[in-house]
């Protein structure tokens, strides 16, 4: 999670070193994900140079662009940080003036930016006067998060935008004002709402797809709102196991339900699936793990690890946990160690977290923990409360039986 | 001859339902700040202060009305036009520079009221909480529109300063001279005196209030040439009702040699000299005066406070929507009376530097004018001309060396 505050004035050089100006705005598109696509430098003469982001290559500190890079212009449907959206009023859907973005929040996934919410906090302001760490801990010291309040970027309307207008989609008594923490989770959530409504118009084998790029939680969610008959043909879709992970996790009467529904060969492939393994996840898993309100700073959480683990066999992530205690993000220990002792970690964390049910068979959390290389996997109930790691040792233990 | 007739007819008509924002404005730079400065002055300096008349009305009239068309034609306050085009710092600072420069008028204008209710043997600490509780419960209660015709009200109670002056028997012939051709001597001390004149009827939340209230009246582009006119005609009337404050003052005690330190004890002072009748009638209307500073001052703050923020804030509104609008206007009506409920409390060090002080924030308030006047973009066909643009510059330029060599002047050569 990066601020457009922190990241403006920073300096632009290329990879040999030389130097190209200041980050002065970035350009994004206008939709329901908006995606950064270009920087926009401020030169030494301080003429604006528009430059594509693939040209981007680090941000650590300062960016660091391509020495080859090319300049190019604005698009249709796009849009400037600065000019269309920063310091401009909300109204909600009545057109009751709400207040103005403070800030702009980007999360990066691999090497693309995403812009996922605005700022609409005091803090917010305080963090382009330089003021923000001060505040922060000054809050803390009463026992306050010390995060700014958000909306997301699914609470805007991005057609708006174009006419010089940050409106709402609702009115501001339904309006939700999120933690950090929170943000990707709530765009993930009402993505889900948005694809439920759109699943049952588009084919199946599109929906198939999207819903296996969901979060667990939320591919339940579809499941369980769907008809058998449609859920069924989805499921025949999915990887057998993401389909066999999300089947387990709803009564037995329902999973059957829907199993008799499908074809012969798949069905069967899932009933071996689900008869392979009958070793319930809750004897592996080990309560030996470590979690963080996502306010924390660096030194608390370093503070806590001291005071919590000494007696662990192992620690790789610290989780991170909201106000309700849901599991909303992770890090694992060297990303922790990079960072300032006074950054709080919700700045940091991973959002998209890799987890398992209680009703997970031990195979398919194997196959997780060896598909996206982990060294531990969170097991979750429903709603999003940790339970306990799978540690690595799982694993090895697992070979071994295989092996002997 | 009819269709001659019945043309006018709609056209006073329109002007009728256009004006407000404009006379209000002006008649506002005429608050109880402003007939402390000018009691002050005309007591100090007599005649010799009305040359400042003619060339104040005219900075008045075009910096008004350039602030007007910038409101119409972009449907905007200046306080949302500066946090859009220049961020949230720019912003801030500015608020603050207003927030200060504005409540030592609103301290002038609580003291006024103050001043002016002693004045009519009514008890202070009885009647201006008891006042300001009124006006607070009648701008939260009623819309923009029955605010303006209270104003309105209130307007007419400035006619007394006129049969003030009347009754202060002044040498009318010296009084129009003195207007056009300059008198004594020139001197640090007058220079400072002249921008603090300046800087009680040019006010920078002049700017903000006009803007604000263009923008709550929801006047359109289609009204633009009445409300053009309006702030002209608004900006001499006005100043005609400052000259009548300066001559009752000047015909009076310059000329006995009495200094004042306010606009009451000017009030008092006039009654032995022109009779019991005129230092009432100065009295009325510095109670008058003292009312609408405390309603249009602190109001400019406030529209200023929820466009820098975005919230909503408009008269319009009951308390609940509006509530940070309406909280930051008590906010400062609160802050300024504990100042001037204490008995002693004595508001002349900050009379003359509180104008000087808002004369001083002029030029960078004309900046923003000139930036947004001359966008293309925002302004379109109604950008400044050169003619305008070259007042604009010149009185920012003459307003910046005047302020810095009077208050240098001030400080070492006094």
């Amino acid at each position: 999670m990066l601020y457009f505050s922190e990241i403006r004035g920073k300096k632009v050089s290329t990879e040999d070193g030389i130097q190209v100006g200041r980050l002065d705005d970035f350009i994004f598109l206008s939709s329901d994900k908006p995606r950064v696509t270009k920087l926009v430098i401020r030169d030494a003469k301080n003429e604006a140079l528009v430059v594509p982001i693939d040209f981007l290559k680090k941000t650590n500190g300062n960016f660091i662009i391509a020495k080859n890079y090319l300049i190019t212009e604005l698009q249709e449907n796009e849009l400037y940080v600065l000019k269309n959206l920063l310091d401009k009023q909300i109204i909600d859907i009545k057109g009751n003036k709400i207040v103005r973005v403070n800030d702009i929040v980007f999360q990066r996934e691999e090497t693309n930016w995403y812009i996922v919410g605005v700022d609409i906090d005091l803090l917010g302001i305080l963090r382009w006067l330089g003021l923000s760490e001060l505040a922060v801990k000054f809050l803390r010291l009463f026992g306050l998060p010390g995060s700014s309040r958000f909306l997301s970027w699914s609470d805007i309307q991005p057609v708006e935008l174009s006419r010089g207008q940050v409106k709402l989609k609702m009115e501001e008594t339904k309006l939700e004002r999120l933690r950090p923490e929170d943000l990707a989770d709530h765009l993930e959530k009402t993505n889900m709402i948005n694809t439920r409504r759109v699943l049952r118009l588009v084919d199946e084998n599109f929906a198939a797809q999207v819903i296996s790029d969901l979060n667990i939680n939320y591919q339940v969610d579809i499941i369980r709102h769907f008809k058998p008959e449609k859920s069924a043909s989805i499921i025949s879709l999915m990887d057998p196991n993401e389909a066999v992970d999300i089947l387990l996790s709803l009564s037995k009467r329902r999973w059957e339900s829907i199993i008799n529904l499908l074809p012969e060969k798949k069905r069967l492939q899932l009933l071996n699936l689900i008869d392979l393994s009958k070793t319930p996840i809750g004897s592996l898993m080990t309560t030996e793990f470590i979690s963080v309100p996502s306010s924390f700073t660096v030194r608390e959480t370093i503070d806590k690890i001291k005071k919590e683990t000494a007696d662990y066999n192992f620690l790789d992530y610290v989780y991170v946990v909201n106000e309700k205690n849901q599991l909303v993000g992770v890090s694992n220990l060297h990303e922790l160690m990079l960072q300032n002792l006074d950054e709080q970690v919700y700045k940091f964390m991973t959002q998209n977290v890799i987890t398992i049910y209680l009703t997970t068979p031990e195979e398919i959390a194997i196959k997780k923990i060896l598909k996206y290389e982990l060294q531990a996997l969170p097991i979750i109930n429903e709603k999003k409360n940790i339970l306990g790691v799978l540690g690595f040792d799982v694993l090895s233990d697992f070979i071994s039986k295989k092996i002997k | 001859m009819k269709k001659f007739f019945e043309r006018w007819k709609y056209r006073i008509l329109t002007f009728i339902i256009v004006a407000g924002p404009g006379l209000v404005t002006a008649f506002a730079d005429n608050d109880a700040g402003g007939v402390a400065t000018y009691s002050v002055a005309a007591a100090k300096f007599g005649y010799q202060i009305l040359i400042t008349l003619i060339p104040i009305t005219l900075v008045l009239a075009i910096s008004q009305e350039i602030g007007a068309r910038i409101a119409i034609v972009t449907g905007k306050g200046l306080a949302d036009l500066i946090r859009e085009f220049y961020g949230i710092k720019v912003a801030i600072i500015l608020f603050i520079l207003i927030f200060i420069v504005n409540f030592g008028v609103v301290l002038q204008d609580v003291s006024g009221l103050k001043g002016a209710l002693i004045l009519f043997g009514l008890d202070y600490r009885i009647f201006l909480p008891l006042t300001l509780l009124f006006l607070f419960l009648f701008l939260i209660k009623s819309t923009y529109s029955y605010t303006e015709k209270l104003f309105f009200i209130v307007m007419i109670f400035y006619l007394t300063y006129f049969f003030s002056a009347i009754l202060a028997k002044p040498n009318w012939s010296m009084v129009a001279r003195s207007m056009i051709v300059p008198q004594g001597k020139m001197s640090f001390d007058f220079l400072y005196t002249s921008i603090a004149v300046l800087g009680t009827t040019v006010t920078a939340w002049g700017q903000f209030i006009i803007a604000s209230s263009i923008k709550d009246k929801k006047l359109t582009l289609a009204k633009i040439k009445y409300e053009q006119f309006e702030v002209y005609l608004a900006s001499i009337i006005s100043d005609v009702f400052t000259m009548f404050m300066m001559v009752a003052v000047a015909a009076t005690l310059f000329s006995k040699g009495i200094l004042i330190q306010g606009a009451a004890e000017a009030a008092l002072a006039i009654k032995p000299l022109a009779g019991n009748l005129a230092g009432t009638f100065f009295g009325i209307g510095l109670l008058a005066a003292g009312f609408l500073g405390c309603a249009i001052v602190p109001l400019s703050t406030a529209y200023a406070f929820s466009e820098l923020f975005g919230f909503e804030g408009s008269l319009d509104h009951g308390f609940m929507k509006s509530r940070f609008f309406y909280g930051f206007f008590i906010f400062q009506i609160i802050l300024a009376s504990i100042f001037v409920m204490q008995p002693k409390f004595s508001l002349f060090q900050i009379t003359l530097y509180a104008d000087f002080l808002n004369g001083f924030v002029l030029p960078i308030i004309f900046y923003y004018l000139y930036r947004f006047a001359n966008d293309e973009h925002l302004m379109g066909k109604y950008k400044n001309n050169r003619f305008q643009n070259f007042l604009l510059i010149s009185m920012a330029v003459i307003i910046s060396v005047a302020s810095i060599v009077g208050l240098v002047g001030k400080i070492f050569f006094k």
